[in-house]
């Protein structure tokens, strides 16, 4: 067997390689493209206020608005939901640094969250603090019951409590 | 160290591209520093301070290299040589200080633990990965410098791009399986590419060190090991961080060392890279332009497949609860990952018959030419790694170390001679070697 005969699995086998690659990468376009439809952009942005320190027990914020934490303090974002359309569906969400969903309203009309402008970050089940890290609040807006577009959001840091 | 089977006018074409390739690579890793410098705010002063043994070797460097000119010709060179080495070692150092700052964070002691922990795992992978290209070990100041790559040049390259990316998916789409669809584009492409380039570089440069599939995967896989290293310190900090306050941090960041240094050692990264260098090997072998770039793009692509898959599907594999939780991560990286080692595995498998089968002609044609540089009788115990360890280890038993690593040498030269061979017999040189008779001199002289 020549060289150049010695090498031909190998370079197929490459060629082969290259085409599963591009199948995956196309198989993960579609997978994007399921979840972030075209053609949903609207323009509409949500108004956020602020993310401010919160009393759990008066359900109430106070002081400035600000991006930094610690993990034994809790939080809320308040949302201006009059900036919206009132039939608008929509739902707010804070995730944590894990990606985890850790509270959030709706998802429901704009006008139906016009009574609900705090939305607090509740800490994990078995936890006894917030996880420390990045957290990202979303507004985002639904079409047929998908979250389709993000009409808002704010990154807050989250520092350790000891 | 035998210089070899590609002789200076052959290579200038892919010094040129070396050449052009790192300086685009020193502005990426200068924009790099700067803007991860600004993202930290307030740690530039100790960046500063630490940074004053890299200024210090920056100004030496110049010093030697300005003074390199003043030299007659053949002594400019090594001098011009040694002013790079020197910046080279400042360039590295200044990055591993961006990284360590980076990726320690507010706990530096426990980077430590981790960085130390992680240590004997990883170098277990390189001997390993070492060890199955049987039958020319590649030198280590390259393994090592493929290593050094992944760990620090490659993580830094990435740092401020999937940053970046990170920070504008997570503001622009909507948080879900879409989003980690995008960011594992990102992490995909960034992360092998800039991986990659390390083994595309020692494609270009290090052409005799550079013989074909099992070297690049060789050089693929210590790269991977080398990011895998930096990761899981940055993954172990951070995890800690994230658990300390409800007294779990040490268990979190063990769970990560163990997935990430045991179970992943050889999956993830070093697979990934693995298959980029393997791209790069079979390109090394081929003739024809069209088809070294055909084999070149399916190794980047499938490797950026294989690391996208990982990242964006990983949420799929439901792992279950409890016990059968560890069961099921285990059983999570054999599926999602398993295949593509399996490709490297075979790709591996098929390069070491070639390269064996191609070997063992040679040795034979050497040992037929009645050069003496090879005895018909040794070409069965060269082309086997069991029965050089054995003789060598025969000779050390009998003769004393002082033997046995003259043997060694032997066998390394004997194998040279032979790869040597096998380069030209593919017609990749342009003139007659005298790497050859230089190595059979070598050979006879270690002989007598």
């Amino acid at each position: 067997m020549s060289s150049g005969d010695q090498l031909r699995p190998l370079y197929r086998a490459m060629v082969s390689l290259g085409v599963v690659g591009i199948v995956i990468l196309a198989l993960g376009l579609l997978d994007f493209f399921s979840f972030e439809p075209l053609g949903q952009r609207t323009g509409m942005h949500a108004t956020v206020q602020g993310v401010y320190h919160y009393d759990a027990r008066s359900h109430e914020v106070s002081g400035q608005p600000r991006q930094r934490f610690t993990a034994d303090e809790a939080f809320a974002a308040v949302v201006d939901w009059s900036s919206l359309p009132g039939s608008t569906v929509v739902a707010a969400r804070w995730f944590d640094t894990l990606g985890d969903d850790v509270g959030g309203v709706g998802p429901t009309s704009a006008a139906e969250l016009a009574s609900k402008s705090v939305i607090p970050v509740k800490i994990p089940q078995g936890f006894q603090h917030n996880v420390p890290g990045d957290y990202n609040f979303v507004v985002e807006r639904y079409s047929q019951g998908q979250p389709v577009e993000v009409l808002a959001s704010r990154l807050v840091y989250v520092r350790a409590a000891v | 160290m035998t210089t070899a089977a590609n002789p200076r006018l052959e290579r200038a074409p892919h010094y040129r591209l070396a050449v052009g390739l790192a300086a685009a690579l020193v502005v990426c890793l200068f924009i790099s520093s700067a803007v991860t410098s600004l993202v930290l705010g307030t740690i530039p002063s100790r960046i500063s301070l630490f940074g004053l043994p890299v200024i210090a070797l920056v100004a030496l460097a110049t010093w030697i290299g300005v003074r390199a000119f003043d030299r007659d010709p053949a002594e400019r060179r090594r001098h011009l040589l040694r002013a790079a080495v020197i910046l080279g070692i400042a360039l590295l150092l200044w990055l591993l200080v961006v990284d360590l700052f980076l990726f320690t964070g507010d706990a530096p002691l426990v980077a430590l633990i981790s960085a130390l922990a992680c240590l004997p795992t990883t170098a277990f992978g390189i001997f390993v990965v070492r060890l199955l290209d049987r039958n020319e070990k590649e030198p280590w100041r390259l393994v090592m410098v493929a290593v050094a790559w992944g760990a620090v040049v490659a993580t830094a390259l990435v740092i401020w791009a999937n940053t970046s990316v990170g920070e504008i998916a997570a503001t622009s789409l909507v948080p879900g399986p879409g989003l980690d669809a995008f960011t594992a584009y990102g992490a995909g492409f960034f992360e092998e590419i800039a991986k990659g380039l390390a083994v595309l570089l020692l494609y270009l440069v290090m052409r005799d060190e550079f013989d074909d599939v099992v070297d690049g995967i060789l050089y693929g896989a210590c790269v991977g090991l080398g990011f895998n290293y930096m990761e899981s310190i940055l993954y172990m900090t951070h995890l800690y961080a994230i658990f300390a306050d409800e007294g779990i941090g040490g268990f979190a960041a063990g769970f990560q060392w163990y997935f990430r240094q045991v179970v992943g050692l050889f999956f993830g990264h070093a697979t990934y890279t693995a298959l980029v260098g393997a791209g790069l090997g079979v390109a090394r072998q081929l003739p024809r332009l069209h088809q070294r770039v055909l084999a070149i793009a399916g190794g980047w692509l499938v490797a950026i497949s294989a690391h996208f898959a990982w990242d964006a599907w990983i949420q799929l594999f439901t792992v279950g609860d409890g016990a059968l939780a560890l069961i099921g991560a285990h059983l999570r990286t054999l599926m999602m990952d398993g295949p593509f080692t399996a490709a490297v595995l075979l790709l591996l498998a098929m390069g070491l018959g070639v390269e064996g089968r191609a070997l063992r002609r040679q040795l034979e044609l050497e040992a037929a030419s009645g050069s003496g540089a090879v005895a018909p009788g040794e070409v069965g115990v060269l082309t086997s790694p069991w029965r050089r360890w054995h003789a060598r280890m025969q000779v050390l038993t009998l003769s004393g170390l002082r033997a046995y690593r003259r043997l060694g040498r032997l066998q390394q030269a004997q194998l040279d001679l032979a790869m040597e061979q096998w380069h030209r017999e593919r017609r990749e040189l342009g003139a007659p070697l005298d790497a050859e008779d230089r190595l059979r001199r070598q050979i006879l002289a270690l002989k007598s």
